[in-house]
């Protein structure tokens, strides 16, 4: 019996994350052996080795998966709602905001972990609502959105600048979440990223059937009896929801939204079925989760530099694969 | 409590005003040539703390300085007070300096290397850079050369050579094992004993778990990279943490099992130890940094508050 091409991805996927979180929860400054993984995972015997198993390397994992997953729906969602294939989060000017929200909060709040994550996603979330309300009144067509998203993303970075320079003592812990990573994200950042993840992967899954109907021709969509306007702007409020979450926790990696969706794409046949639907959106998270924490796991293994943020490999390994695929789709037709 | 023997030194120098020295000499500064200071200079600006802290120590007051992720150098005093301020250590106005008309700037070579012909032009221009003690030593050497004071900087050696010496001889053989921290948010970098700071706290006995780097080029780069596992697994018994950005530290589990946290020994340090070239600094770090190993043995030493040693403090 043949499996389809969903399925047999699918389960490449799955197999490549277990596989990647075993070796991150076994590579560290702490000697683990495999057959010691199961008992240190479950048991808090007092060792500061099971103390770094479990409160050091699996939250920076969880955080990894979950970010890679939330901004790759997030990146398909965007693509959809733009009809844009070069889509992804930061488009929506939500890079922007966050990186003003993180400073914000750094400079005039509090370095705590919650009062930075939250004014992330502020200033995320209020971006991406500008860069909305701006190209509106086009149908949030591709063109007015990217114009619209540049214009805030340029607002929010010279706002960013403004408060670094009236603050400077706080530049470079911002310099250090502009490249991004999961350096001592632990399981307050689980706890933030994790319902926001898992809420809007779940609701972006409820939308699949809208979603297969928003991604070809308006007429078309019109013509099933599908709001449109509505729809997008649902679309896109979870597309922002999804990203603003992850960058305020890992910084501006947001092109990992751009690569997961084509990944899926050129790896199995495109269809924009609702059927076809329900199944690329897992797997375009799946795949977002096995990036990131793939990066990650580099950044741990492979050092970069003396002073080289834990993030670097994320934006190397991203940013290759980024112009990978931008060749490959200038050389041909987008599938 | 302990005087830091400097204060009393620029004090002497300030009221018989250095003047040992004569004109014009050739000073060797960081860029491995010979500067020819020709008259004594009067209208001095320090571009960085060593420059600051090596004319307080002379009785001198800089015209112009910098700051320092927007802070002046509060380790110095009030002595200062009076300097303009020519913006960020790493980018100076130099329209300011200008302004100026100094006859000398001091500054360091790593970072006003990039604006040295225009800084050269506007005054004579000397560059040092931060390294370990012998480069402070040579470094207050040729300052005290250009500023005409090459006796009272031969004086400040000695006495801070005597100083340690005496310090060693009071300070346990096998101290305790320890960190110093620089970080930038979520990444640990660890000072190694090719730098000054931690040279000095090593000299006293205690054990720096980041050790001696061979591989590096320049004392500047001698710095490990921690993550917080690695941190963890140190567990050194006494912690010193630069906090850059002046703020708490980031909460993070791992501090929670550290015995230097759990022990009261984990410590947020001043400015002066990022930048310990100076006179005043490095007799400042070796005084306090012997207090807070072994404070049954020495005292806390007098020094401005601002730039105390004080718990390390985490934002939950």
């Amino acid at each position: 019996m043949s499996r389809s091409p969903s399925a047999v991805l699918g389960l490449g996927l799955v197999l490549a994350l277990l596989l990647l979180s075993a070796v991150h929860l076994r590579v560290g400054a702490f000697d683990t052996p495999w057959s010691a993984l199961p008992a240190l995972l479950w048991q808090d015997d007092g060792s500061a080795a099971g103390f770094a198993l479990r409160d050091i390397r699996l939250p920076r994992l969880i955080c990894a998966m979950l970010v890679g997953a939330a901004l790759a729906v997030s990146g398909l969602l965007i693509q959809i709602v733009t009809r844009n294939p070069l889509g992804d989060p930061g488009l929506t000017g939500v890079s922007g905001g966050a990186a003003f929200g993180v400073a914000l909060a750094i400079t005039l709040l509090s370095p705590a972990v919650w009062v930075v994550l939250g004014s992330g996603v502020a200033g995320g979330a209020l971006a991406a609502v500008l860069t909305f309300a701006l190209s509106h009144h086009a149908g949030m067509r591709s063109l007015h959105l990217l114009l619209a998203g540049i214009a805030v993303s340029a607002f929010f970075i010279a706002a960013t600048g403004a408060v670094i320079i009236a603050q400077r003592s706080s530049m470079q812990t911002l310099y250090f979440w502009m490249i991004g990573g999961f350096a001592g994200k632990g399981w307050p950042e689980v706890a933030l990223i994790g319902p926001l993840t898992a809420s809007g992967l779940a609701a972006s899954l409820a939308l699949g059937p809208i979603l297969a109907v928003l991604a070809l021709d308006d007429t078309v969509a019109r013509g099933v009896g599908l709001a449109t306007g509505r729809w997008r702007l649902v679309s896109a409020a979870l597309s922002v929801l999804l990203a603003a979450g992850a960058v305020a926790i890992a910084g501006p990696i947001a092109f990992i939204g751009f690569i997961a969706p084509h990944l899926v794409r050129h790896s199995t046949p495109d269809r924009a079925g609702q059927l076809a639907m329900r199944a690329f959106l897992p797997l375009t998270a799946l795949t977002g989760a096995v990036l990131t924490s793939g990066a990650d796991l580099a950044t741990r293994l492979i050092p970069f530099g003396k002073n080289a943020p834990a993030g670097i490999w994320v934006s190397v390994f991203g940013g290759i694969l980024f112009l990978l695929l931008a060749q490959r789709m200038l050389r041909g037709p987008a599938r | 409590m302990r005087h830091l023997a400097l204060t009393l030194l620029a004090v002497c120098s300030a009221a018989e005003a250095p003047a040992n020295g004569s004109f014009p000499v050739s000073i060797d500064d960081a860029r491995a040539a010979d500067v020819i200071i020709e008259t004594k200079p009067e209208r001095i600006v320090a571009l960085s703390n060593f420059g600051a802290d090596m004319m307080v120590a002379l009785g001198l007051t800089p015209i112009g300085i910098t700051t320092y992720e927007g802070k002046r150098p509060v380790y110095l005093g009030p002595s200062l007070d009076g300097a303009a301020d020519l913006g960020d250590l790493t980018a100076p106005n130099l329209e300011i300096l200008a302004s100026l008309a100094p006859d000398l700037t001091i500054g360091m070579l790593h970072y006003n290397g990039p604006f040295e012909k225009e800084i050269s032009e506007i005054g004579g221009f000397l560059a040092f850079d931060a390294g370990d003690l012998a480069t402070s030593d040579e470094n207050v050497t040729q300052l005290g050369r250009a500023l005409g004071a090459s006796e009272v900087a031969a004086e400040m050696n000695a006495a801070f050579a005597e100083l340690r010496r005496s310090i060693r001889e009071r300070a346990p053989q096998d101290g305790p094992e320890y960190l110093f921290l620089w970080h930038y948010y979520d990444t640990f970098y660890a000072y190694q004993d090719n730098l000054l700071t931690t040279e000095l706290i090593s000299s006293m006995g205690a054990e720096n778990l980041a050790g001696y780097n061979d591989s590096v080029e320049t004392a500047e780069q001698a710095f490990m990279p921690l993550d917080p596992e690695e941190l963890l697994k140190f567990d050194p018994e006494v912690l010193f943490v630069f906090t850059s950005h002046g703020g708490p530290v980031k909460a993070n589990p791992v501090f929670d099992r550290m015995a230097a946290v759990q022990n009261g020994k984990a410590f947020s340090m001043g400015y002066q130890y990022s930048q310990p070239s100076g006179p005043i600094a490095r007799e400042m770090i070796l005084l306090e940094a012997a207090h807070l190993l072994y404070p049954d043995l020495f005292d806390a030493p007098e020094m401005p508050d601002g730039a105390r040693a004080r718990p390390l403090v985490f934002a939950e």
